[in-house]
């Protein structure tokens, strides 16, 4: 070893402590050895640090830990709901349904197309005047791949017929105290159906987390916020407009559905939502066939609240 | 609740925070005495386990699941216990580690004698510093390797063997001092030189 033979004894000690608590590789522990051998000084040190060791682990025992440190450690916890999101997000957007890519956009268009030939509900039924349908973006979302702000999406009929949530009768008026809402209807309305069946679509594993999670809602409409990596990327897409490829998801089956959603009839939700969602392929690879584990990029995506009065998110 | 540590640690990240009670179950006792000893005194111990499990629970995500929760949790009570020292304010002087009085009471003349011996190995850790006092702990109660002793407090390996040789030194020697004074030689305390 290098130095070693003008080390003192006083440096010696270090090794000869460190030999007794076995800490030495091979290399060193000869040399300490063949010190030891021949200098006396050093072999009456190493006789007094020898039971140190063993008397430090004996004197130094483990009490008990106070009985009230596991209660305090408890009731300290954070909830597990503030911190599942953080920990595991699974309010992220289920990725089943996103190699459709603009399909929801197409959705939104239909329902525009088909508000005129909506079947022209009986007055005399609901007895309610059905006020505009409109789209009012909320103040300061992002950009939408929706209609756009403000439009009235709703033909003739749709002034006569409000969407609303299904099974659920059409709030009566205040001006006309004599009008009575009807029981939940059985039969739904037919513009809402294909957002039933789309609502059927759905990726079962994603009905799965949300039941087991209650009180968590997938999508905001409270506040237009966005959950999960939809809502992160809007962040930092707003933070860096020039790099708008932020979130990748991959696309599991293009046979699934968009995320068009509406809470169940025993919510408290008095509105249904939609949410659009807009995933274009990257730019750079545009060749890219759509297919199982697709990358797509998250482009928009917002949440619309869908009232008797009027489109809002 | 059962399994290993790791499997405990995922059905935390799951939400369930009786797995997380079990982890505490079966760690408070190395947490409660490692910071109990590093620091000197009960109460803050106490108050610096419960910090040191809440912050573990925090940072669970970045725990890699490895068999080593022991090992990651004491990184956390090492760590808390060094800033918690070097607040000025907070320095407490050794008073608690000479054990209960109940060993005594109970026990046969025999374990007096034992229980008198460790008393003063106690006292005499309590004296010292506490760069000399961390390795002294980290080694003989945790048995940590240099090395590991080396990563805990962010020192080389070298300066571990010295603080460690000095601490005996010290050690030692203040153990033969008790034993001029008549306090009773504690075995192994050796002849002086």
């Amino acid at each position: 070893l290098t130095g070693e033979q003008t080390m003192t004894c006083v440096e010696w000690e270090v090794w000869i402590s460190a030999y007794h608590d076995d800490a030495l590789d091979a290399e060193r522990r000869r040399a300490v050895e063949a010190h030891l051998a021949g200098c006396a000084l050093c072999r009456a040190t190493s006789e007094a640090f020898a039971p140190i060791g063993p008397m430090l682990k004996a004197a130094m025992t483990r009490d008990p830990a106070p009985e009230t440190l596991f209660a305090r450690v408890m009731t300290q916890l954070p909830e597990p709901s503030s911190r599942a999101p953080r920990w595991k997000p699974v309010l992220r957007p289920p990725r089943g349904w996103l190699s459709f890519g603009l399909a929801p956009v197409g959705i939104l268009l239909w329902l525009l197309m088909s508000g005129p030939s909506a079947p022209k509900r009986d007055p005399g039924t609901t007895g309610a005047t059905v006020p505009q349908m409109t789209i009012a973006p909320r103040p300061g979302a992002p950009r939408i791949a929706g209609p756009a702000k403000g439009r009235n999406i709703a033909p003739t009929e749709s002034k006569q017929t409000p969407l609303r949530e299904p099974g659920r009768a059409a709030p009566a008026q205040k001006e006309s105290p004599s009008n009575v809402s009807p029981p939940p209807a059985p039969d739904p309305r037919p513009e809402l159906e294909p957002l039933r069946r789309m609502q059927q679509r759905r990726p079962p594993r994603f009905q799965d987390r949300l039941a087991r999670r209650p009180g968590v809602r997938l999508a905001s409409t409270a506040g237009g916020r966005h959950t999960g990596s939809a809502r992160r990327s809007h962040r930092r897409s707003r933070s860096h407009p020039e790099r708008r490829v932020r979130p990748v998801l991959v696309a599991k089956s293009p046979s699934t559905g968009p995320r068009i959603q509406s809470p169940p009839l025993a919510s408290r939700q008095p509105e249904p939502w939609v949410t659009v969602v807009d995933y274009v392929l990257p730019q750079a690879a545009p060749e890219t066939t759509v297919g199982e584990g697709t990358e797509f990029v998250l482009r928009a995506a917002e949440t619309y609240a869908v009232t008797p009065t009027r489109y809002e998110y | 609740v059962h399994g290993t540590d790791d499997e405990l640690v995922a059905q935390s990240l799951d939400g369930r925070r009786e797995a997380f009670g079990e982890l505490v179950l079966r760690h408070q006792k190395m947490v409660y005495n490692l910071a109990r000893y590093m620091l000197g005194d009960v109460h803050a111990a106490e108050d610096l386990s419960q910090e040191a499990f809440l912050h573990a629970y925090r940072a669970l995500p970045t725990y890699r699941a490895q068999g080593k929760f022991p090992a990651w949790l004491r990184t956390i009570v090492t760590r808390l216990c060094l800033n918690h020292r070097r607040d000025a304010r907070r320095e407490i002087p050794w008073a608690d580690l000479s054990g209960h009085a109940a060993e005594v009471a109970d026990g046969p003349d025999s374990r007096v004698g034992e229980w008198e011996q460790c008393r003063q190995v106690r006292q005499a850790i309590a004296s010292l510093s506490p760069d000399y006092r961390d390795v002294i702990v980290l080694r003989y109660l945790e048995e940590l390797s240099y090395e590991e002793m080396a990563r805990h407090l962010n020192v080389p390996v070298s300066t571990i063997e010295t603080r460690l040789h000095r601490a005996k030194k010290q050690l030692r020697q203040r153990l033969l001092e008790s034993e001029g004074r008549g306090e009773g030689a504690p075995a192994g305390a050796g002849p002086s030189r």
